[in-house]
This record gives structure tokens, C-alpha cells and sequence, in this order.
């Protein structure tokens, strides 16, 4: 899910963060990343898409509307005939989670929602569509972004810290979050976002030669693209690249367990602890969400969770205590809580950002709650991006933003007292 | 230059471009004398207004419940282009649309060619309006995606000095996120960026969700999310859209095809429940038409002992919620709403 710190490279903030995307000269820019573009074919009149959209000039229109896309990435595209106006060609694979209701009618079976899809109609997500009574994923190996990220930024404070994650998307979102970060990915249909052709092996392996230990699947809702993340994650395990799941949890069992043996870990976005919350400004529901937590741990699965603090819409005190009591109880007191600084974007432009002594209110309340790693998101440079030891209270790891200033981990372990610190270190 | 900037700029180019193309086209054609009059300031066109009482025209003819012919559907739409404006045809069409404005036709073709609104019709249409010297490049039939277009029988034109038909697909999605009520959304670049003036040629669906998809749920295939907002309102949702700028700005008519109407199963193309209907109801208030277009599902559901649309679950909902005051969209009241009746 993208609320929090996870931009796609060409996200609004990825320079001032200093945020890199694939550079020239990489291998990049290679065939791998041919798309598979249709188009190129002349109208009756002898006057091709590409020629007509430049003459009205509205090709440019499209161009502008998409900044989520890295040209560098994407140069390959942009030059093949028939995508002046940026958008990809809709590949159909049969989904796997669904069954049919009868009159043509399917029901999804992949998310909470279970929408109950007409012929020729899609789901909430828009990525899902039926075909005569067959139920399709429109977004099986349609990479819409990619880029070779800090796992921090994710973020993920437990999980091979200092190690890139090699970061995959495509267009769509179970969810409709008003504060959406990569709102134009998540909001979007796949036929809106140019994207690229990837198998899963062939993204397993983009993701070993670009020197990443995992593929993270991110920026928009995993979920949405479950069985491509599903097949990548097993064909990542035979290459020796891990996975890991950025996303708003709101999945059902099922699918989760059919992925799970595949992933090494889940990172929850966590809106509110507030059902109306979920309902007014996500256009979801909680109660799965807390059902996937639990499940997670059931599974044994290292799943860290960010809390996007909203100002006047889920920071109120009172809030911010069940949320971390809930963990507390439910989860245990090693699960790390972000509390995640929230810029207005999307369709809440009109809020502030969230005041850092806001944050480091959450972060108190956390830690007195009894939490043993809570910490502040978007704030670069606050001492709650650190790794304390519950042992001694040393910071074991310090950092500043994404990057790692400092590990003092010796094998899972505070190099000061010894004290196991929960994660997966190697 | 920041991008609604831009993207004037970009429209600007194209008026241009096309209008240029017109002057020499409709010279040569004699269908207009000067080309492009001088440029009005918007703000002095009188968008047309039912006044008094709510109406709609359903105009009828033997003849559209086999193989409705566009010469006869001509016939049809000037009769009732008539009897809406109280002029001639040609006067009403030209009291409708200024010739300097881009006119975008708002097709249904999401069901397939057996239950999407007629080629046929919108040729007529787009006859009726040229003929009553409106320029070719200034009109614009557009739905969702070129493909669903040329599926629904629909011959896609990029002729940038004629009559354009193409969908949003070609050219995309205004990334400027529009929120009216509960909706956020982005609008088709071809009503937020290029028309002045919309035309709406819904069809008349029954609709699991929303009881009816017509003349206000069309422009679901003018935004770039419609299956976001299917969830947790629909209802709210058809009314907001509609409601937003881009479309209730410059909607000026509804031409409701009605020459085949699915009564039930919708919204996928039933066989065993369309039915021609033959006929076309033309009206400038969108929920009027709807609630008088339910009215006609209802007869047609009745007499196949079905129950009325309003008394299911999935109820039309949505025109109400698009009468209310926050919307202020049209009529509601069927006992309210003038149906005048031409047969042709």
C-alpha cells in the first residue's frame, strides 16, 4: 500500500529524498525490459494513433498526467510505435481465487470485498475482469514501476537492514485511500499507466543482477496482483532473492496462506483502529485487516506495521493507545510500529501535515504502552528512526531516513548486553 | 507553466488546428458561410432550461423496432428537437450548441454491439447537428476505449478536420483529481479539456447495483475509476459524478436511446431480456429522463410479471440523491415530469 514512505521511483518527493532510480548505462535499458506493446497499426485513413495524437497535440496531455513512470526505465517504451499515448496493452491471465455465481457471474474470492463481477464488468480494483463467466487478472507480470530501494524505505527496520529491495508495482488498489501517496498507480486502471512485460523469473532475476536480496512488492496494493507476486516470490526462492509484502492487509485467508511459504515478510499499512475510519476514508473495512495480522502470527511471519498519522482523522490519543494496545496484546511487544509523518496528497490536500509533536506523542504512548520498537516515519533525523535494545537501551541501529548510519548487531544480537533483538538479520 | 496550463494550451492548439481544417471543409461543402464566427465570451451562452414543468420528448416509430435506418431516425430527432425547443429543428439544434463550440457525444458501448447505443442514432445525430451548420471537427463521439467503440459497430475517426470518434483511451485521463461529495476522480480529457458542450446518448439498462444505468450512470465512461466508486455507494456515486463540474457544466442534452431496452439482468446484454423498444426520449434534464425511462423498464417488467425496479433491493436510488438540493441536477417526481409524446 502506499501511504506511507514508499514512493515509486518518479514519486513526487523522490529527489528531495535523494531517492535513486536506475541510472544510464545500465543494463536497464536492455531488451529485458521490451514491452509488449501493441499498437503501430495504421488507421483507415492512413494516418497511424501515434501521428494523430501528435497532431492534436493531446499526446502531451498524457504525458504529463504520468510522473509515476522512471523515462529512465521506460525508454524503451516511449520509442515503440503506438504508445504516444502512454498506455499498455491489457494482458489477461486467469485469476485464481474466485467461483462462479451463476448468469456469467463470478465472485472474487482474493479480497474482503468478494465483488460480484458481471460479464464484461471488473472488480473494485480494477484489475480484475470477467470474461464470459471467467474471472481474469489484468495485471500478471505488468510492471508499472520499478526500482531498487533501501529495504528502509519500505520501511522494514527488522529485515536485512541496509540491503536493497528490488521494488515492483502495477496499477490498481483494493482500497480507495484519501491520502494515497501513489494515488496515479493505485487509482488507476491497467490500461492508464504504461508498463512492461516481466515474468516472474525474469523479474527474479532483474532483481538478483540489480544486487537486491529481495523483491519488494509495493508502491500500489500487492494484493490486487497476488497471483503475479505468488509466483514471483517462489521463483525469487529458487534464484536466492527473498520477498517481501508492502500492503494494506486487506486480503482474505486463503490467498495469504497460498502465498505465505514463499514470502519472508509483511509489512501491514495500517489506516486506524476504527471500522469508520477504514469505511469513510479507505473504502475498506478493519476487521479483515486485524484478521490478516493475527493469521501473520499464527504463520510465524515477520510482519512490521506502519500507522499513517493523519492530523484530526486517526491522531487522536485515545486511538493511537487501542491501536498500540492491540498490538501489545494480540501480536506481541516485538512488532515493530511505524508512526508515519502524513503529507496532504490525493484527497486530503487540504489537511496539514502531520506535526512532529504529534509523532512523538504516538511514539511515547507506544513505548509506555509497552511496545519494545516504535517508530517515527518521515521525520529524517528524529532519534525514534533508531533501533533501542530493550536490554540496555543502547541504539543498536541508527539510522537517518533510509540510509544506516550504524548496526552494533552481532548475530540478532545487542553487541552491548546480548540481548536478542527480533527480525531477520541474515 | 503549471499543467491546466498546459494542457489550455494544448486544447487551444487543437481548436485551432481543427477549426482550420473546418473552414476550408464547410467552404468547400457550402454548408456554412464564414467558417469560424468570432470567439463569444462563454458567458453569455444561454444554456437551455426546461421551463416550468419538468419534460421530456419520447419520440416513436414503427419503423425502429426492426432495423431503425439513420434517415428515419433524422426524421425522428428533428421532431423532437422540435418539440423540446419549440423551434425548428435547426434553430433548436443552434440554440443548443454555439457552431464555435467542441460538442463531445457520450455513447454507451460497455455491453457489446447488442446492447450499446445505436451507430446508427449518433450518425443521425451527428447529421442533424452539421446540417444545422455545427462544424464537423468540433464534434467528438467518444466512450471508454476506442475498442469498445469499434465493437459496438461505431467507425473510429482520427480526421482531425471531421467528426472525431475515439475513446478516452487514445488520450487520456485529466490527472488534476476532480472531488465532488464523496468522489475523487479523474475526468476524460476530451469533456474536461476539449468540449465545451456534452450530448449524452445513454441506453436503458436494468443494473444489479444501481436498478438502472442510463443517463446519469453513463458518465461512468467518463472518468478513469468507475469501479472504485461501485463500493460502499453507489448511488451517491452516479449523483456526485454527475454533479461534478466537467459534466453538469456542459451537459446541455440527453438523446436516450431507447430503440433496444434491457429490463432486466443488466447490465451485461441479456438476449432473453432486451427488447426493442423502438423508440428515443430527448430531454435536457437527465434525471427527468431517467425517472421517465424507469417508468418504461417498470411497464416492460410488469408485463413479464416482474417486480417494479423500485421495489427491489438494487432500487434507483440515485435519482433522488441527483434531485436533492446539494445536487440540483433535474426531476425526480415522475407525477411532475411533462412527457410529451411524437410519433414519427
Amino acid at each position: 500500500m502506499a501511504e506511507a514512505d514508499d514512493l515509486p521511483p518518479e514519486g513526487r518527493d523522490s529527489e528531495a529524498e535523494g531517492r535513486q532510480g536506475p541510472g544510464p548505462g545500465t543494463d536497464w535499458q536492455s531488451g529485458l525490459w521490451e514491452p509488449a506493446f501493441a499498437g503501430g497499426a495504421e488507421a483507415a485513413d492512413g494516418l497511424s494513433r501515434r501521428h494523430f495524437l501528435r497532431q492534436l497535440g493531446l499526446a502531451a496531455g498524457c504525458l504529463c498526467g504520468l510522473p509515476n513512470l522512471s523515462e529512465k526505465l521506460f525508454c524503451a517504451a516511449t520509442a515503440t510505435p503506438g504508445t504516444a499515448s502512454g498506455k499498455s496493452p491489457l494482458r489477461m491471465a486467469r485469476a485464481s481465487w474466485w467461483k462462479p455465481i451463476g448468469d456469467e457471474r463470478v465472485q472474487c474470492e482474493l479480497c474482503p470485498k468478494e465483488c460480484k463481477v458481471g460479464n464484461r464488468e471488473r472488480g473494485f480494483c480494477g484489475v480484475r475482469e470477467n470474461r464470459g463467466g471467467v474471472y481474469y487478472t489484468l495485471v500478471y507480470g505488468s510492471v508499472a514501476a520499478a526500482n531498487p530501494d533501501p529495504i528502509e524505505k519500505k520501511p522494514f527496520f527488522h529485515f536485512l537492514p541496509g540491503s536493497r529491495a528490488f521494488s515492483i508495482a502495477t496499477a490498481g488498489c483494493n482500497m480507495n485511500c484519501r491520502a494515497c501517496q501513489n494515488w496515479e498507480l493505485s487509482q488507476s486502471r491497467p490500461e492508464q499507466v504504461p508498463s512492461v512485460s516481466l515474468s516472474p523469473a525474469e523479474l527474479a532475476l532483474r532483481a538478483r543482477q540489480a544486487g537486491c536480496e529481495s523483491i519488494a512488492y509495493t508502491y500500489n496494493e500487492p494484493v490486487i496482483y497476488w497471483e503475479y507476486a505468488r509466483d514471483a516470490a517462489a521463483a525469487g526462492r529458487k534464484q536466492g532473492v527473498r520477498s517481501v509484502v508492502v500492503s494494506n492487509g486487506y486480503i482474505k485467508p486463503q490467498p495469504l496462506l497460498d502465498a505465505l511459504p514463499n514470502l519472508d515478510a509483511v509489512k501491514i499499512d495500517f489506516k486506524a483502529m476504527s471500522e469508520d475510519f477504514y469505511r469513510r476514508y479507505c473504502s475498506g473495512t478493519l476487521k479483515p485487516v486485524l484478521d490478516t495480522l493475527l493469521l501473520l502470527k499464527r504463520k510465524g511471519m515477520w510482519t512490521e506495521i506502519v500507522y499513517l498519522v493523519i492530523p484530526t482523522l486517526n491522531d487522536s490519543a485515545a486511538e493511537i493507545e487501542a491501536t498500540c494496545r492491540w498490538v501489545r496484546d494480540n501480536l506481541g511487544r516485538d512488532v515493530p510500529l511505524h508512526f508515519s509523518r502524513f503529507y496532504p496528497q490525493y484527497q486530503l490536500k487540504h489537511l496539514p501535515p502531520t506535526p512532529v509533536a504529534t509523532l512523538e506523542r504516538c511514539y511515547k504512548i507506544g513505548r509506555q504502552v509497552g511496545l519494545h520498537y516504535v517508530y517515527v516515519g518521515n521525520v529524517p533525523g528524529s532519534a525514534a528512526e533508531h533501533t533501542y535494545c530493550p536490554g540496555c537501551g543502547r541504539a543498536v541501529i541508527e539510522r537517518r531516513g533510509f540510509t544506516v548510519i550504524a548496526n552494533r548487531l552481532r548475530d540478532g544480537r545487542c553487541s552491548n548486553c546480548g540481548k536478542a533483538i527480533p527480525g531477520v538479520w541474515k | 507553466m503549471d499543467r491546466r496550463k498546459f494542457l489550455k494550451g494544448i486544447s487551444l492548439g487543437l481548436l485551432s488546428l481543427s477549426g482550420c481544417s473546418r473552414v476550408g471543409r464547410a467552404t468547400a461543402a457550402g454548408e456554412t458561410a464564414a467558417g469560424v464566427p468570432p470567439a463569444e465570451p462563454r458567458d453569455t451562452f444561454a444554456k437551455p432550461q426546461a421551463s416550468g414543468k419538468p419534460r421530456v420528448v419520447l419520440v416513436t416509430s414503427q419503423d425502429w423496432k426492426s432495423s431503425p435506418e439513420e434517415s428515419s431516425l433524422r426524421r425522428g430527432l428533428a421532431a423532437g428537437m422540435e418539440a423540446l425547443a419549440g423551434a425548428s429543428a435547426a434553430d433548436a439544434w443552434r440554440q443548443f450548441f454555439r457552431p464555435d463550440e467542441n460538442i463531445a457525444v457520450k455513447v454507451n458501448c460497455i455491453a457489446g454491439p447488442s446492447l450499446s447505443s445505436s451507430p446508427a442514432l449518433v450518425r443521425a445525430l451527428v447529421g442533424e447537428l452539421t446540417a444545422a451548420g455545427h462544424p464537423p471537427a468540433r464534434i467528438w463521439v467518444y466512450d471508454r476505449t476506442s475498442a469498445e467503440l469499434e465493437e459496438a459497430g461505431f467507425e473510429l475517426s482520427r480526421d482531425s478536420g471531421g467528426v472525431k470518434c475515439l475513446g478516452t483511451d487514445e488520450v487520456g485521463y485529466d490527472r488534476e483529481v476532480t472531488v465532488t461529495g464523496d468522489v475523487g476522480t479523474w475526468f476524460s480529457l476530451i469533456i474536461s479539456q476539449w468540449a465545451d458542450a456534452i450530448v449524452n446518448v445513454p441506453i436503458a439498462k436494468d443494473h444489479d447495483l444501481s436498478g438502472i444505468s442510463g443517463a446519469l450512470k453513463n458518465h461512468f465512461g467518463s472518468i478513469s475509476n468507475p469501479n472504485k466508486l461501485h463500493y460502499p455507494d453507489l448511488s451517491a456515486a452516479i449523483a456526485d459524478v454527475a454533479a461534478a463540474a466537467p459534466i453538469a457544466g456542459k451537459q446541455r442534452l440527453v438523446v436516450y436511446d431507447l430503440l433496444r431496452v434491457c429490463y432486466d439482468g443488466g447490465p451485461a446484454y441479456k438476449p432473453a431480456t432486451t427488447k426493442a423498444y423502438g423508440a428515443i426520449l430527448l430531454s435536457t434534464d437527465p434525471v427527468a429522463a431517467d425517472t421517465v425511462v424507469v417508468s418504461i423498464l417498470d411497464e416492460l417488467r410488469a408485463g413479464e410479471g416482474l417486480p417494479s425496479l423500485w421495489k427491489r433491493e438494487s432500487n434507483p436510488s440515485h435519482l433522488s440523491i441527483a434531485a436533492d438540493a446539494t445536487h440540483s441536477l433535474g426531476c425526480a417526481d415522475r407525477s411532475k415530469i411533462y412527457v410529451e409524446r411524437v410519433k414519427v
